[in-house]
């Protein structure tokens, strides 16, 4: 029981090498296929939010275009790219929209959906789910 | 070409709209032994389903394992409300084929039915830091207490308590989604409750863990294991810990497949039964 744990232990705290997004050539940007891949992958992403009728009415006052560089930029920046996400912050850019915990499920299901049409495999598609999670204390509820 | 892309989208956001919760593949864990979601022989602190806010899901569940001497089947429904409630029921059935040859008693089987209910207290088993804990209750009910009285048994009911924590890593280890569930359940129950309650070694709840973990190798597939302590506390009958290694399949959110290799130690006297789990979960 005891060896159990510790093995549990080491492999999902033991510090690995390969998750360093801040170095540019392993960057998860370069991996994942630069701005090509995310420009592809928002593309899917918004026609998707926009069609999905339990949160489309979340984008009714959304500019498409604005909304879709930002997303890119902010891809972009988050995955090690050479972009600055100068938007607002997560708080301040749901602030009055009141986005619960089923809203932000919806999101992020259409998110695995877009990344499954752009052909994304699955460890990178889990490394950008791993970088937007913890966003989620700062959409929800605001 | 823009049309047909988008017309596929449609079509691929339509398939996922079908009735179920919000929450994501895989995140409700399968049912198991006892009716409660979980993995295959323990309980998680996951709600059963996909509920999230303002959502009700509800499951059925039928499960069989084939050991060496025995053969457990369990019926089960459960369902999850808010992704704060959960409420199940089991009726088990050991068929103890081996010793009714034994002692001829053709038809010789152990009947237990469980309800259970689980309370999810805190945090979010991807979004939260900390693990998702909740708390849980299996009452139990023994309904072939005559026989299993003569082996030393004091009850027929009783209450198991438990204290879950559940954490899944996103892209850890190796890149892939791993997970880790830990119990600590307070229980009198001989094998589970299939040989009563409280016994003549000892009559006081214990405190036993119990340990899962493995990893989702794709969106739909989890491989991993259990491990459930044990503790004798008939003279006639030494029970051991119980182990399995499994894997889950979730093809879409209304169903789901487990197969598994249990080890389930000795019981009643008969050493070593390791066998086939299977179970099979729809839900809407």
């Amino acid at each position: 029981m005891k060896h159990l744990f510790l093995l549990v232990l080491v492999l999902f705290f033991f510090p690995s090498c390969k998750n360093n997004n801040k170095t540019t050539n392993n960057s998860l940007y370069n991996q994942i296929g630069g701005n090509e891949k995310i420009v592809l992958l928002v593309d899917h992403l918004v026609t998707i939010l926009l069609n999905d009728k339990r949160i489309s009415f979340l984008f009714e006052e959304t500019n498409k275009a604005d909304f879709s560089t930002l997303l890119i930029v902010q891809i972009c920046h988050e995955t090690g790219g050479m972009c600055k996400y100068k938007g607002l912050n997560m708080q301040e850019a749901h602030s009055g929209m009141n986005i619960n915990k089923r809203e932000f499920d919806n999101f992020v299901e259409d998110f695995i959906i877009a990344m499954d049409v752009s052909n994304i495999p699955f460890k990178h598609q889990n490394q950008l789910l791993n970088i937007f999670a913890p966003m989620r204390k700062e959409i929800i509820g605001q | 070409m823009k049309n047909t892309t988008n017309q596929i989208l449609c079509l691929l956001l339509f398939s996922q709209l079908l009735m179920a919760g919000a929450r994501q593949l895989g995140t409700g864990g399968v049912i198991q032994i006892e009716g409660s979601s979980g993995s295959g022989l323990i309980p998680w602190a996951t709600i059963t389903g996909y509920s999230q806010e303002k959502e009700i899901d509800y499951n059925l569940t039928y499960t069989k394992v084939s050991l060496n001497d025995y053969k457990l089947k369990v019926q089960g429904f459960s369902l999850g409300w808010n992704n704060r409630i959960e409420l199940s029921l089991a009726k088990q059935k050991l068929s103890a084929f081996r010793l009714a040859e034994l002692t001829n008693n053709p038809g010789l089987a152990f009947n237990q039915d469980v309800l259970g209910l689980k309370v999810r207290l805190f945090g979010d088993i991807i979004y939260s830091k900390a693990p998702q804990i909740s708390v849980g209750f299996q009452r139990k009910r023994n309904r072939d207490f005559q026989i299993i009285q003569t082996l030393g048994a004091v009850n027929d009911t009783g209450v198991d308590v438990y204290l879950s924590a559940t954490k899944l890593f996103l892209s850890k280890p190796f890149g892939l989604n791993g997970f880790i569930n830990a119990n600590i359940r307070s229980t009198n129950a001989n094998e589970i409750g299939f040989l009563g309650f409280g016994g003549d070694l000892n009559n006081k709840r214990r405190l036993l863990y119990e340990l899962s973990s493995g990893i989702f190798i794709n969106k739909k597939t989890a491989i991993g294991f259990d491990y459930r302590q044990k503790k004798s506390q008939l003279n006639a009958a030494s029970e051991g810990d119980w182990k399995d290694v499994f894997v889950g399949y979730f093809p879409n959110k209304h169903l789901s497949l487990v197969l598994s290799y249990v080890d389930l130690g000795s019981i009643f006297n008969l050493p070593k039964q390791t066998g086939w789990y299977f179970s099979v979960t729809g839900g809407f």
